[in-house]
């Protein structure tokens, strides 16, 4: 029976730890790799785990479906989770990452790899420990590292194009005091949490379905974990937003919090239009809104990326069409900031760790992002794209509704994927029939 | 021009594959031209159309129905009628819908027009729900972009205009 306590941690709570290592690795030798495997169940870090005592550094690993295959479970059991394995790079032309986002462009060892381990630590130093002792097993476990990145929260959660991240999480059983407004609307227009299946396998979604998992012990207190490796290009998103302030008289925090849905303290332009209200971060009402109640996005732009990614009752019935379509975001930004009041690419390296956890990668992140990021239709925004993640094939325009409405046009692109795959992240039992060749 | 003419029609024709034909009719659909190419951008009158092949078709208990028997589902929107829009389809893409239908039972190809309609017309399922929202035409549907994108382009290029300017430029752009 499946239950909570084998799922790995960081899911349904985030650790909020300001420090954090990617290391995207192959596998070598199998049988090595299980052996390395099993020394380190123990180590993993868990829902349960966490929630008791919270380390000086945490420890999670994640497989992907080559990986899976690599360590000896037989193809039979992954057959039937198409995306998963596919992989994210062969779903590239649904997901918009095409042109300077190709697969082919990706950073060398950053996609689709074997296995992901995944470090955070509250201090930099437990992290660089912890690291040192992770990478130096690696040889000798049969594993290859073939790609690394450091990442962190910076300071007020705010990623690099300025904007308070990270909250409006789905509210789902067994995570902590979500805020109202986080979860799924009643028929009587009232939240409640999101059924737990909808992030992890084996349990009820929203459907009443158990989600498709793999077969066997790695489908128990497992989910899937999404990982892109996006580069943001502040200087073009600074540029852009003090040219068409400029040109349309208004505050660039205007325009630029017209784009995103939020003010750069994360306060919504739901419930605060005009000016930003308290930081997100501190208000236990920040997500307690309703698009619904602004149908013509006179508030927040229909074609606002917080608003296309979360649409919540903005379609209708209640937000029924969108409580399937919901992801649990654990992203964290890397490379140094760009200077305030720089406009122009430094040549630094910067951008965002995608991670996100779902009971299916299709319905889930792939639909966000081909459908609700990627397309205009289902939004009733014709050829409109999301103004900051989906560039390529866009038609580079947004509509500000309003009396009058203000139109943008010429949008540049901001972000290019340079990597990213899909993971399995099992459960601790799934994790020992792994290491025992049960699976 | 008539009313049934002018009315979007749904059309959803479920049928059997010939044993062993699932991969070859796979490869067929993998190898039709995709986007501008398509084949069915030649047949003015298509709003949506679709080819899946379905493995199995499932009972209740989720056993296969027809062990072992495919199915070649196709669903599409048209400006009607079925016979005129099944016409156009063989004219313009003649060679395509054979090497397509080959691959079924009872198919006797495309060369005989009424074989082609009885054929359909014979595996033809009633239609539960069409992405149809509107009885525009595909002219019209065209045409309303085309007068969205150029209301967009307009748009922009007037903000900020003075109420006289704009005025001057909205009949210099589509007349008074």
């Amino acid at each position: 029976m499946t239950t909570l306590a084998g799922l790995q941690g960081n899911v349904l709570d985030g650790y909020r730890t300001p420090h954090a290592l990617y290391m995207f690795v192959s596998v070598t030798e199998a049988r090595v790799a299980r052996r390395w495997l099993a020394s380190r169940i123990g180590r993993v870090t868990t829902y349960g785990s966490f929630q008791a005592a919270r380390p000086a550094s945490t420890f999670n690993l994640a497989f992907g479906h080559d990986g899976l295959l690599a360590l000896g479970v037989p193809p039979i059991r992954l057959a039937h989770l198409e995306a998963f394995r596919q992989g994210m790079a062969a779903r590239a032309d649904a997901l918009g990452d095409v042109g300077p986002s190709a697969p082919a462009r990706w950073e060398l060892g950053a996609g689709d790899s074997h296995a992901l381990l995944v470090l955070t630590a509250a201090e930099r130093e437990s992290l660089a420990d912890a690291a040192s002792e992770l990478r130096d097993s690696l040889p000798e476990g049969g594993l290859t590292l073939s790609h690394e990145q450091h990442a962190y929260s910076a300071p007020e959660g705010r990623e690099h194009f300025g904007f308070q991240d990270g909250f409006s999480q789905p509210a789902v059983p067994g995570a902590s005091a979500p805020r109202i407004g986080e979860g799924t609307l009643t028929l009587w227009r009232r939240w409640r949490r999101l059924a737990l299946g909808e992030f992890v396998l084996g349990h009820r979604d929203e459907g009443g379905r158990v989600p498709a998992a793999p077969l066997g012990p790695l489908g128990d207190d497992a989910t899937f974990m999404v990982v892109r490796k996006l580069a943001q290009d502040v200087g073009a998103f600074r540029s852009y937003v003090a040219e068409a302030a400029e040109r349309l008289h208004r505050e660039p925090a205007w325009v630029a919090a017209k784009m995103l849905g939020r003010w750069q303290n994360g306060s919504s332009l739901a419930r605060y239009p005009q000016a930003p209200g308290p930081p997100a971060s501190q208000d236990p009402n920040a997500s307690r809104f309703r698009y619904g109640e602004d149908p013509h996005g006179y508030a927040c732009p229909l074609g606002a990326h917080v608003r296309r990614a979360n649409p919540r009752d903005s379609l209708g019935y209640q937000g029924r069409l969108t409580q399937r379509h919901r992801i649990i975001r654990r992203g964290m930004s890397y490379g140094a900031p760009l200077p305030a009041g720089i406009s122009v690419d430094d040549g630094v390296a910067r951008g965002l760790m995608f991670v996100a956890y779902q009971g299916a990668i299709e319905r889930q992140f792939e639909f966000i992002q081909g459908q609700w990021l990627g397309d205009g239709n289902p939004l009733r925004l014709g050829d409109d794209r999301d103004p900051i993640l989906a560039a390529e094939g866009s038609n580079g325009q947004m509509i500000i509704q309003g009396r009058p409405p203000v139109f943008l046009a010429g949008i540049p692109r901001f972000v290019t994927t340079c990597g990213g795959g899909y993971y399995l992240l099992p459960g601790i039992a799934g994790l020992r029939a792994l290491a025992d060749g049960a699976c | 021009m008539s009313r049934e003419r002018d009315t979007p029609a749904a059309l959803v024709v479920m049928a059997q594959l010939r044993e062993g034909r699932e991969q070859a009719l796979l490869d067929e659909l993998a190898a039709l031209p995709s986007g501008e190419e398509s084949p069915f951008r030649r047949v003015a009158s298509t709003h949506f159309c679709r080819w899946l092949l379905i493995p199995a078709l499932l009972g209740a208990d989720g056993e296969a129905a027809e062990p072992g028997r495919a199915y070649l589902l196709l669903t599409a929107d048209f400006d009607g009628p079925l016979a005129d829009w099944v016409a156009a389809m063989t004219r313009e893409m003649g060679p395509h819908l054979d090497r397509i239908f080959e691959h079924c039972d009872g198919y006797r190809g495309s060369g005989e027009l009424g074989a082609l309609t009885d054929f359909i017309a014979e595996r033809r399922v009633s239609v539960g729900f069409s992405i149809l929202s509107s009885r525009a035409t595909v002219a019209r549907v065209r045409s309303s972009l085309e007068l969205r994108r150029a209301l967009r382009e307009f748009a922009i290029d007037s903000q900020g205009m003075t109420p006289d300017a704009l005025r001057r430029a909205w009949s210099e752009r589509f007349g008074a």
